[in-house]
């Protein structure tokens, strides 16, 4: 009697799993096991395939593009970890403050987030016009040559306008998290604080970081990820130029595995990639964790 | 009481049998194009209910897909999926429908070409940009080559004719930057303006043989003059200022906008930008010379090629359908005519059509493609490999830059062609089946 509540117990359990595994399996699981066998073949993605073992991970470490692409990428997050994520924090931490019209910032600064990345594109890519946008145009009017050259032609300013834009789009969504934090954390260490006679930096970097720990380490680990597989606005933007100054590690697999009809190839920098990123928030949880301990 | 619902249950079911018993007759093809501008689906409507006059049995269900980079993404997994559609209309360069052809995915329209009377009726060009392995595997449309457009006004304005070789073509630029304009709207952010820039100066300074031999002979990219034609183009025309500063920087709509602005003075680009030029420009008039020479001894070579073209699924259960209605749009007038007016471009049909009212520009440019003094080279582009392609794209941009050489970017240039051509992806190396 036992032995068939306990079978009974365990298939009952099976069932209500099993849909939502075979969904998984289905849609994840096929897809990267499909990606990963698929790097060790050559194929132009209509013909037959010719299994090549790890011949695509060797040319993958010697293509000098793809360290350029990861080089990229990594200052590509780096510049949306300060305009995006610490950008998003200083304004829930402001917005925490009672004023009137809390709510229209709010609703201002997440905006961006809800745009399409074609529109963002197209928004940016306007303003950044060294003929008929407004950049140009403050720049010329306030006498600031920075501002009037052509950023996304420009090898040294292609990037950086890109962190721009990426910013743009992310740090609303980072405000919100942040508000979500700010409004479980402990008033009177605030409190405290100020009587101890700690300026408002010092409350920030020593009172409130601290007390969101948690929330900035997802929020941190979330960007690294997004950050690294990021290609719409790049795409949309620059295409990676001018030359290879805004390749990146996602518009390089695009480039090879659809543009050259290389999707081994492209498969195996994908793969790289996801070791990549899965080895990186790895580390970045484990150190964050030592912190805490 | 009863009766009512029986008899609205019969009314129902005879309506839907009767309706069945209709469509069972049609036949449904599936065609992806990329008509996608309003007066596009509105001409491509229009052609399509002339076909359908024709081949009442017939429906059509459209697909437009935005861009020659968009249809690449899906045509490859739908083909490999039993997904395709009966008719595409795609780029059909090399890096575009070579593995699609090798793979066995396109019917071979060789015979076609010769029953439909295709080979008398249609441009050249039109079987050419197809053929492959001496086989041809669609018909290209679009006729189109590469002139510099300019300004009248600006012209008059300065004092200056079209230009009859590259010294007269500089004394131009100089005259206009002096006068406060742009000389040349030549932009590059998208990549591909540079791949036509660059089928211009080359043929200019090398003459079509060598590209011929190159493209289709196993010849040699290192052709006498290459180097100081991308050197004159991508170096010193870029620092003495005849292209906007920040060419990089702008797209190719911006580069239209430069010049129906009137702030440049010339365009060098295709006739596909007719159909802008008519929307946008209003207060001048435009006219158009082909790329100069070095001396004006020499003919004018102009880069030239289909601009895309359709191809037939060759698993299709209705080849002879998707066959007719490939011809419908390619060879019959009434749909030439349709192209030539509603579309601003021109179809491969040879039959001309003097009393047709057409936008200026494309009259000129039909008697352009129909002068026999005219020599048509090649869009290099059309005809390179994906690899080589890309480096044509990055590669110029760089040497734009000047963090490479004319020399070295050559030198790459020759190297990727010679691998493209090893693996059979080159035109003159092209494999079927492999």
């Amino acid at each position: 009697m036992l032995v068939k509540t306990q079978i009974q117990r365990i298939l009952s359990g099976w069932a209500m799993v099993l849909p939502a595994l075979a969904f998984y399996a289905v849609f994840s699981l096929y897809p990267i096991i499909g990606g990963i066998a698929l790097s060790f073949y050559r194929w132009d993605g209509a013909g037959p395939k010719t299994f090549v073992g790890f011949r695509n991970y060797l040319y993958a470490l010697r293509d000098g593009i793809v360290s350029v692409a990861f080089w990229n990428n990594t200052m590509y997050t780096l510049g949306i970890l300060l305009g995006g994520v610490f950008i998003g924090l200083l304004l829930a931490v402001t917005l925490t403050r009672g004023f009137r019209g809390r709510n229209v910032y709010k609703t201002t600064f997440f905006v961006p987030r809800i745009l399409t990345q074609v529109v963002v594109a197209m928004v940016w890519g306007w303003i950044f016009n060294p003929f008929f946008g407004p950049l140009q145009f403050i720049g010329k009017n306030l006498g600031v040559p920075l501002f009037t050259r052509g950023w996304l032609g420009d090898p040294q300013l292609a990037l950086p306008a890109l962190m721009i834009a990426g910013s743009w789009t992310y740090f609303g969504f980072c405000m919100v998290i942040f508000l979500a934090g700010l409004a479980n954390v402990d008033l009177t260490l605030f409190d405290a604080a100020k009587i101890d006679g700690a300026n408002n930096w010092q409350i920030f970097f020593f009172v409130t970081v601290p007390q969101l720990r948690p929330i900035i380490t997802m929020v941190v680990l979330y960007t690294i990820i997004d950050s690294f597989k990021v290609f719409d606005l790049v795409y949309l933007l620059t295409k990676g130029g001018p030359g290879n100054a805004t390749q990146i590690v996602s518009t390089y697999i695009y480039q090879k595995a659809f543009s050259e009809a290389q999707v081994g190839y492209g498969a195996s920098i994908a793969v790289i990639l996801t070791a990549f990123l899965v080895v990186l928030s790895a580390g970045y949880i484990k150190i964050r964790e030592r912190g805490e301990a | 009481m009863r009766r009512i619902p029986l008899f609205v249950f019969v009314v129902v079911l005879c309506v839907t049998l009767g309706g069945w018993g209709i469509t069972q007759e049609k036949i449904k093809i599936t065609v992806w194009d990329q008509w996608t501008t309003p007066a596009q689906e509105e001409a491509i409507n229009k052609m399509h209910a002339l076909f359908q006059k024709m081949h009442p049995e017939v429906v059509i269900e459209r697909s437009p897909i935005a861009s020659p980079e968009q249809m690449l993404d899906v045509l490859k997994p739908a083909f490999v999926g039993g997904t395709a559609p009966d008719v595409v209309y795609t780029d059909i360069a090399p890096a575009f429908i070579g593995p699609l052809i090798k793979a066995g995915y396109l019917m071979d329209l060789t015979d076609v070409w010769e029953t439909r009377g295709w080979n008398e009726k249609l441009a050249s060009m039109s079987r050419d940009v197809v053929t492959y392995a001496g086989r041809v595997f669609g018909v290209g449309h679009e006729l189109e080559f590469v002139p510099v457009f300019y300004n009248k006004s600006i012209f008059a304005e300065l004092g200056v004719d079209e230009p009859t070789s590259i010294p007269e073509l500089e004394a131009i630029c100089d005259k206009a930057k002096a006068a406060g304009y742009i000389p040349m709207s030549f932009v590059d952010r998208d990549v591909w303006n540079a791949w036509h820039m660059f089928s211009q100066i080359v043929q200019s300074y090398c003459g079509k043989e060598p590209v011929t031999k190159a493209i289709f002979e196993g010849g040699t990219w290192k052709i006498p003059g290459i180097v100081e034609a991308v050197d004159k183009a991508f170096v010193e025309w870029v620092k003495k200022g005849y292209f906007p500063p920040d060419l990089l920087a702008l797209s190719w709509q911006e580069g239209i906008m430069l010049f129906t602005t009137g702030m440049a003075a010339m365009h060098p680009t295709g006739t596909w930008v007719l159909d802008a030029y008519r929307e946008q420009i209003t207060d001048f008039e435009v006219g158009m010379f082909l790329f100069p020479r070095p001396s004006s001894d020499l003919d004018p070579v102009v880069p030239s090629l289909c601009g895309s073209g359709y191809v037939i699924n060759a698993n299709t259960k209705y080849s002879e359908i998707c066959i007719d209605y490939v011809d419908f749009l390619m060879a019959n007038e009434e749909a030439a005519k349709i192209w030539y007016t509603d579309t601003v471009r021109i179809p491969p049909l040879r039959k001309a059509f003097p009393e047709l009212e057409m936008y200026y520009l494309l009259k000129e440019a039909s008697e352009v493609l129909g002068r026999e003094d005219v020599i048509f080279g090649y869009q290099i582009d059309g005809y390179t490999p994906p690899t080589p392609l890309d480096w044509l794209s990055k590669g110029l941009q760089e040497v734009m830059l000047g963090k490479v050489s004319p020399a070295d970017f050559v030198e790459k240039w020759e190297e990727l062609w010679i691998e493209a051509r090893k693996e059979g992806l080159t035109k003159d190396a092209f494999k079927i089946g492999d």
